[in-house]
């Protein structure tokens, strides 16, 4: 491991060894409120979770053309993912290597180089430095190592993940049984092609980013944190899913390792996702247009809402309803989520239509419960000496064990939060190391000249 | 996809959200307002923005027609046949947010109750061929819990003569700071 942080090609593991503290603070059944409250965690994670592991950072079909970008965030990192002219796929700092500009203020737009604003250094789609004004003001230009940081990229389905792990677990096992939900998520579109929305709608609550993870999975919340929500379906004489007597409900949660869990509503409704909208704007002007289509196969239909599937992929993304919500830390205190509507583009018209409308409604009836809970949870949390929460349901009471270890457990159980605690203390017990990839490292003269000098010190 | 190969129904709502965009269009790029338009409308904006902050409800829908719409891009540029925005209503929608503010689980808008305040600036109006074209700046004040939520913005507002009086068919918030992120807005209206 190369530890000496001037050499581009550094390999860190940053940060103490936490072994002890770590398996203090996450018991099996009980969890330490300091993982909500304590500033030195959130800084950790921001290094070991949000760099350490592999983060979801966009879907392919965002930039379908070279030169097309988006900007994404990696803890606190600006992520550049790029579409080069060979077709592939980049992740770029969005750090300017001579004196740490941000080259690109937007969220995205194609470009054909990205040049900076402060002194005009020029860099190319694949990372590489092209042009700097001045360059003989530089002694040994070549010896400097410009060509801009990049984080590794893996692809699975179209999704787009991105680590700063010197050595990443593979995609595939990492994602290890989330990995086919996954593909079955984008094999819902017509002709496996899933579109996402130009604009995503953000919004910010008061409290850790953890409080997402604690709820992705809860199936009991929504009878009573969303009883107004429900409320309003009774109302319209729909009886929406969240509605039902969490008891007697057959959905069940899964964990998937590695911190992944899925909730399948599907059980619990067997007239399929359509049969529970509510009255929407323009629904009833779209169902006619359907059906004067023709269109009549109910998995079409289905296509307008989600899938009723709850796959969540830690650390950092959610899927509900007809979007996709990624989680962005700001701050202990502090979480931003960005909803990512997704489309279908080779269905008919009035599904990508319907589908715009679909998820106002619980983003202006339900969201703001849950953002309402999570902050009066980190306020909760205030109180030091109430130093622990319980985090133990289902567990000998209702969870099943496979035998590939996952657990599955009804919509009560707290499996879940077990399973990506467990993660997040692989995650952060110890250093993990990290290294900014580069797009000529190895065979930079940079690299021959540190190696030739190596080698003269070896010979003297 | 041409016009043509929509059936009827779903070309009516395309054509609704292409009016929604064109009357916002028009009435960014207006000159000066015409005086007896603006005289017309600019009572009724007024009487939307304090009905609303007093949860004068039933009041304040009555301001509105059966056909009414309320959307709030989440760009000024957006287009609602083709971005997601963070609400498009149709008059069900908005009486349901009138009932859910009064609904004691709706938690994030409720125990305790929301203060607001809309703070309307100049309105200009223009004369339509069905009615008035009108706009103003607008900024909102959100007290609760937690720090205050102030927003800025412009609301284009499209009215309509009634046999009680001009009421609104289209309004349309526009709120910059959306591109950026803001807490949920559950009690917006
Ligand atoms: S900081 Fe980018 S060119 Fe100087
Ligand atoms: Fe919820």
């Amino acid at each position: 491991m190369t530890q000496d942080t001037t050499r581009p090609d550094a390999i860190v593991a940053r940060g103490p060894d936490l072994t002890d503290l770590i398996d203090r603070l996450v018991r099996h059944d009980v969890v330490h409120r300091s993982l909500y409250t304590d500033p030195a965690l959130f800084d950790l994670e921001m290094l070991r979770i949000f760099g350490g592991t592999w983060v979801y950072l966009a879907h392919d079909s965002e930039v379908p053309a070279p030169g097309d970008f988006v900007r994404r965030q990696m803890g606190r990192r600006q992520i550049l993912i790029v579409r080069t002219e060979d077709g592939g796929l980049r992740g770029l700092l969005n750090r300017c290597t001579h004196r740490g500009t941000t080259l690109v203020g937007e969220d995205g737009g194609c470009a054909k180089r990205f040049v900076c604003p402060y002194h005009g250094w020029s860099f190319g789609l694949d990372g590489r430095i092209q042009n700097l004004p001045v360059p003989d003001s530089y002694d040994r230009l070549y010896e400097r190592p410009f060509d801009l940081g990049q984080v590794a990229l893996a692809t699975r389905a179209g999704f787009v993940f991105g680590t700063l792990a010197a050595e990443p677990m593979e995609i595939d096992t990492w994602l290890g049984a989330a990995g086919p939900w996954l593909d079955q998520h984008a094999a819902r579109y017509p002709g496996g092609r899933m579109g996402v929305q130009r604009r995503r709608l953000t919004q910010e609550y008061g409290a850790n980013w953890k409080m997402s993870w604690d709820n992705a999975a809860d199936g009991i919340h929504a009878t009573f944190a969303h009883a107004s929500y429900n409320h309003l379906g009774k109302e319209a004489d729909t009886d929406t899913v969240l509605a039902r007597n969490p008891a007697d409900t057959p959905m069940v949660s899964k964990t998937l390792g590695h911190g992944h869990c899925v909730v399948d509503q599907r059980p619990g409704i067997p007239d399929g996702p359509w049969s529970t909208m509510r009255p929407l704007p323009t629904r009833e002007a779209l169902e006619d247009g359907l059906r004067a289509k023709g269109v009549t196969d109910p998995a079409t239909w289905d296509l307008m809402t989600g899938d009723m599937v709850n796959l969540s992929i830690f650390p950092n993304l959610i899927f509900v309803g007809n979007q996709m919500m990624v989680v962005e830390p700001v701050a202990l205190n502090r979480t931003r989520l960005r909803f990512y509507l997704t489309h279908a583009p080779d269905a008919p018209e009035e599904i990508d239509l319907m589908r715009l409308r679909v998820d106002e409604d619980f983003l202006s009836f339900g969201t703001p419960d849950d953002f309402e809970m999570f902050e009066r949870v980190q306020e909760g949390l205030a109180v030091e000496e109430e130093e622990w929460i319980d985090i133990s349901r289902g567990d000998g009471a209702g969870d099943v064990l496979g035998a590939d270890g996952l657990v599955t457990g009804t919509v009560a159980s707290e499996a879940p939060m077990r399973a990506y605690l467990a993660e997040w203390k692989r995650l952060m017990a110890r250093p993990i190391p990290t290294t900014i990839r580069r797009a000529r490292i190895e065979d930079s003269r940079f690299m021959q000249t540190i190696r030739r000098r190596e080698m003269a010190k070896k010979g003297a | 996809m041409t016009a043509a190969a929509h059936p009827a129904a779903t070309q009516a709502v395309i054509d609704r959200y292409d009016a929604l965009r064109a009357m916002v269009d028009r009435a960014l790029a207006a000159p000066a307002g015409d005086a007896a338009a603006t005289a017309r409308a600019a009572p009724v904006l007024e009487a939307e923005a304090r009905l609303v902050d007093a949860r004068a409800y039933g009041a304040w829908l009555d301001l509105f027609t059966a056909d009414a719409c309320l959307w709030i891009p989440l760009h000024p540029d957006d287009h609602p046949a083709r971005d997601q925005a963070l609400a498009f209503d149709d008059r069900r929608r908005l009486s349901e947010r009138a009932w859910h503010m009064h609904d004691r689980q709706a938690w994030a808008v409720t125990r305790p109750r929301p203060l607001t305040l809309r703070h309307l600036g100049p309105v200009a109006a223009w004369p339509e061929a069905e009615g008035w074209l009108a706009t103003c700046a607008l900024s909102l004040t959100h007290v609760r819990r937690g720090p205050p939520v102030r927003l800025a913005g412009r609301q284009v507002v499209a009215l309509r003569d009634t046999d009680a009086g001009p009421r609104i068919t289209a309004k349309v918030l526009l709120l910059p700071e959306l591109t950026l992120g803001t807490p949920h807005l559950g009690w917006i209206m």
